[in-house]
Parts: structure tokens; C-alpha cells; sequence
């Protein structure tokens, strides 16, 4: 599963936060490239859920708080 | 969860990247959000609700843009009221502290001048000792009732062993012995 937020509207500490938090579900390889942040996540235990991509987005907008 | 999903197109030059992201906060739990565009023009909220169908869908949305003008109003009120928020602080660190806060003249802050000059506060602290002096040789003179033992220590007051205060009335219980002449002598400390 591949992720890709705009670099100007989030930021790399938040997306780090947000993978950090998700370790139990998934692997998580972060990228840097032309302003975008790219995840790519591979489940640690079988598929991800459906609403994965949708928690972890989430996540990551509240980690733009801290 | 729902698959429907609604975009918002937000004008940052209108409310605010701030603003934007607290609205964004308010709906965590509520909604799924992503944000796209150019934080300096345009920025795209894609929302997505948790629960519920496109009906629950339009009220989020709904909801989403009010808490998006609140956000903004109060981001202003923040930013105008920050020197004078920051004034009352200093104030009163500085008063915590026992240094005399600083006048009006010098405070950059563009509130109203209230303070006065520390000559004259120094004055004002002097009357003010003479009569907290006053104040506490009177109560001396009247003897110093304490009807309710609230000047005696714990230690004496509650020795060890002894029985616990008992618990305090019930609604519709007997009423508690009045202590009118306590409470006015209390008024008059």
C-alpha cells in the first residue's frame, strides 16, 4: 500500500509519528520526493484493513499538532 | 463505514491555514480528511464520515465549514488579544514575584494606561501596610474569637485517636446549629 501526502501541507515529523504508532499493523518505508511524502506500508500479519489508509491519514493530521 | 465522500474546497487567504487544521482536529473523530492544493491559494478537504450515509455525509460537511469560520474568528481574536494577554501575565508573574510591575508608559503593549508610577505605588503599598496593621490590631483588641477552631493546628485540634469528624447533614435533615455570630466576626477579619 502506497500513501502519498503533499509535503506542504503535512509534515515528514507527522508522517513518522503516524508510522511509528502503526507498527503492530504494517512495515513502513518513508520517501521524500519532488514535495510529496510517500508511505508505503506492508502488513506485518496478514491484509491490511479496509480503513487503514483512512486511520493513518487521519493520525497523521493529528500528529501535525504536536 | 460510508464509501461516499465530499470535497471542500477551502480559500486559505480567507481563513487561514490555522484555522484550517483546527477545524480539521474538531472532525477527527468524526470524519476521515485528507488535504490537498496549495496552502497558499486553495487547499481541497476530501471528507468522509465515519458512520452514517451521504445524509450523515452533508450534515459533516455542514458542520466542517461552520467550525471552519469558527476556527478563523477565533484565531483572530487570539492574534489581536496576544500583547495584551501577554501583559496580564507579566503582571502577575511579576506581582507572584514581589517585583513592581511595570508602568504603562513603559509597556508597549497599546493597552489602556492604568498603572502608575512606581514612586507612587510605593506610596500606595505603604498605605496599604498601615492598614493591614490597623486591620490586624483590631482583631487583636476584639479578643480573636474563633467560634469554629480554624486558627487551632490540626495536631491539637484532631488529636490522635480520637473520632472522626462526623458526616455532613443530609438534604432534609436536621440544619446545622447557626453560626451567625461567627460568620460576622469572620466578615469583619
Amino acid at each position: 500500500m502506497r500513501l502519498k501526502f503533499d509535503g506542504r501541507l503535512y509534515s515528514r515529523a507527522a508522517v513518522d509519528a503516524a508510522a511509528a504508532a502503526f507498527t503492530d499493523w504494517a512495515e513502513f518505508d518513508v520517501k521524500e520526493k519532488g514535495g510529496r511524502i510517500i508511505v508505503a506500508a506492508r502488513p506485518v500479519d496478514g491484509p491490511l484493513d479496509e480503513g487503514f489508509s483512512d486511520e493513518f491519514c487521519n493520525h497523521v493530521l493529528g500528529a501535525m499538532r504536536g | 463505514m460510508g464509501n461516499a465522500e465530499k470535497t471542500i474546497a477551502v480559500q486559505v487567504p480567507l481563513y487561514g491555514l490555522e484555522a484550517l487544521y483546527l477545524a480539521c482536529y474538531a472532525f477527527l473523530d468524526r470524519a476521515y480528511l485528507r488535504l490537498e492544493g496549495d496552502p497558499k491559494a486553495c487547499v481541497q478537504v476530501r471528507l468522509r464520515a465515519k458512520n452514517g450515509d451521504g445524509a450523515a455525509l452533508d450534515s459533516v460537511a455542514g458542520e466542517f465549514e461552520n467550525e471552519l469560520l469558527h476556527q478563523a474568528l477565533r484565531t483572530r481574536i487570539t492574534a489581536a488579544n496576544q500583547k495584551i494577554r501577554e501583559h496580564i501575565i507579566t503582571r502577575a508573574l511579576a506581582s507572584a514575584q514581589g517585583y513592581a510591575p511595570e508602568t504603562a508608559e513603559s509597556c508597549d503593549c497599546g493597552a489602556s494606561g492604568e498603572g502608575t508610577p512606581l514612586a507612587e505605588e510605593a506610596v500606595l503599598d505603604a498605605d496599604l501596610e498601615k492598614e493591614v496593621d490597623k486591620l490586624l490590631a483590631e482583631v487583636e483588641k476584639e479578643g480573636g474569637e474563633d467560634p469554629l477552631n480554624i486558627a487551632a493546628p490540626w495536631e491539637e485540634s484532631h488529636p490522635a485517636g480520637a473520632a472522626p469528624a462526623p458526616a455532613p447533614a443530609k438534604k432534609g435533615g436536621a440544619k446545622p446549629k447557626s453560626r451567625k455570630g461567627g460568620k460576622r466576626d469572620a466578615a469583619k477579619v
